[in-house]
């Protein structure tokens, strides 16, 4: 009986110190400490997630992968130079080319189910407040939307992936500019809702992001999203859906950049 | 043997906070709360509990009061009851996954919380054949 009575008052005691540490935790003089924390931790971090993103992927596929990514950028950017040509000819006019400034950030952590395999909902990167990393910056990796800030502390930040079901956009295609917002849906999964069925969805057509900015986020321009997969037009619904499958392998990043301003 | 918890609690929160959502700090204070029926299960619970959150980005103090109530639903449980069976560490480690994953996460509850008793069960038995040939050398 006695045991138990000690177990209470241990317990009592810890309760009243987590919910302590609770409360405390959501004021700003508590910021240092887990800054602290996580630069003390980050360094094992980021050797454990570099040790197991050797698992799971050949060498071979990785390289293939990211001269996929580089040939469709090109593409893209020849197209771009085509309809740019057509648009100075036809009006003398010149589009400025937004200026960029990146922070090269490192993934310390992409907590998924089976790492390597599944998909993770969001990267902790080793670049927090202190290198100018504020909540809502975009995040991208050779001019894909990787996603965008979620919390930053001193030294990280937490970036939530454009797959995370949390995560919409506004965008639009590439080829026949139909105008819709990106849903994340979890799993590596996002999906092109609220296109007007009058809109043309092409399939294997390019989504990029069509700009925003607000208080929260700032999302820039011209960033590719992803590909379309499928579409899904039913005539008696208000809008057309279609599936979209981003470039990259969220999975098996190891840099990204967080876009400063534009 | 609380050393030996101590670096499966490092390991867990290391892997836990870079590589995998899979709740493995759980088990392990699942373990050894039934294994070592001690106070330092609690400041353990705490603490990496603090920890976890800090790293993964959580609301500091959250997986505390979690851990700190499990060890404590454990040790209450004790008094009535045999908790150092496999059949209890099976139940004890999959409904707390399970409640965890389904407040701090979204996808594969079930299946995540299934390789989460897994490895409670698993470790279980190797953490008390070791304390038993440790009983037998001495």
């Amino acid at each position: 009986m006695q045991k138990r009575k000690n177990w209470i008052y241990i317990f009592v005691f810890f309760l009243i110190l987590s919910f302590l540490i609770f409360l405390l935790f959501r004021l700003s003089i508590f910021r240092p400490v887990s800054s602290f924390v996580q630069s003390v931790f980050s360094p094992a971090q980021t050797l454990i997630y570099s040790v197991t993103l050797g698992f799971g992927l050949d060498q071979k596929i990785k390289d293939l992968e990211n001269k996929n990514i580089v040939l469709q950028n090109k593409i893209l950017e020849q197209e771009k130079l085509i309809a740019d040509n057509k648009a100075l000819r036809d009006q003398f006019a010149v589009s400025n080319p937004t200026s960029r400034s990146l922070i090269e950030a490192n993934v310390i952590s992409s907590p998924s189910f089976i790492p390597g395999i599944t998909v993770a909902e969001s990267l902790i990167v080793n670049k927090g407040q202190k290198d100018g990393v504020n909540v809502g910056m975009s995040v991208v990796y050779k001019d894909n939307i990787v996603g965008v800030v979620k919390e930053a502390s001193e030294y990280t930040s937490k970036i939530t992936l454009i797959t995370n079901s949390s995560f919409s956009v506004i965008s639009e295609t590439f080829e026949t500019k139909a105008q819709g917002v990106i849903k994340g849906q979890g799993a590596g999964e996002m999906i092109l809702d609220n296109v007007v069925l009058s809109q043309s969805l092409k399939q294997g057509d390019l989504v990029l992001t069509k700009g925003e900015g607000d208080l929260k986020t700032l999302v820039m321009p011209n960033l590719v999203i992803g590909k379309i997969l499928s579409v899904n037009k039913n005539p008696s619904d208000l809008f057309q859906v279609a599936k979209v499958k981003s470039l990259l392998d969220f999975s098996h990043l190891s840099t990204v950049f967080i876009v400063k301003g534009f | 043997m609380k050393l030996l918890i101590l670096i499966l609690l490092i390991a867990a929160l290391m892997l836990e906070s870079s590589v995998t959502t899979l709740s493995l700090i759980i088990p392990i204070i699942v373990v050894a709360t039934v294994l070592l029926k001690d106070s330092v299960v609690f400041l353990l619970a705490f603490v990496f509990g603090i920890l976890l959150d800090i790293l993964t980005f959580k609301m500091v103090g959250l997986s505390s009061l979690f851990l700190t109530f499990l060890v404590f639903l454990i040790l209450m449980y004790e008094r009535k009851f045999e908790i150092k069976t496999p059949s209890f560490i099976i139940f004890s480690t999959f409904f707390s996954s399970f409640i965890f994953l389904l407040i701090f996460q979204r996808g594969n509850i079930i299946v995540q919380s299934i390789l989460s008793t897994l490895i409670g069960f698993i470790l279980f038995e190797a953490l008390r054949r070791v304390s038993f040939q440790k009983h037998k050398d001495d």
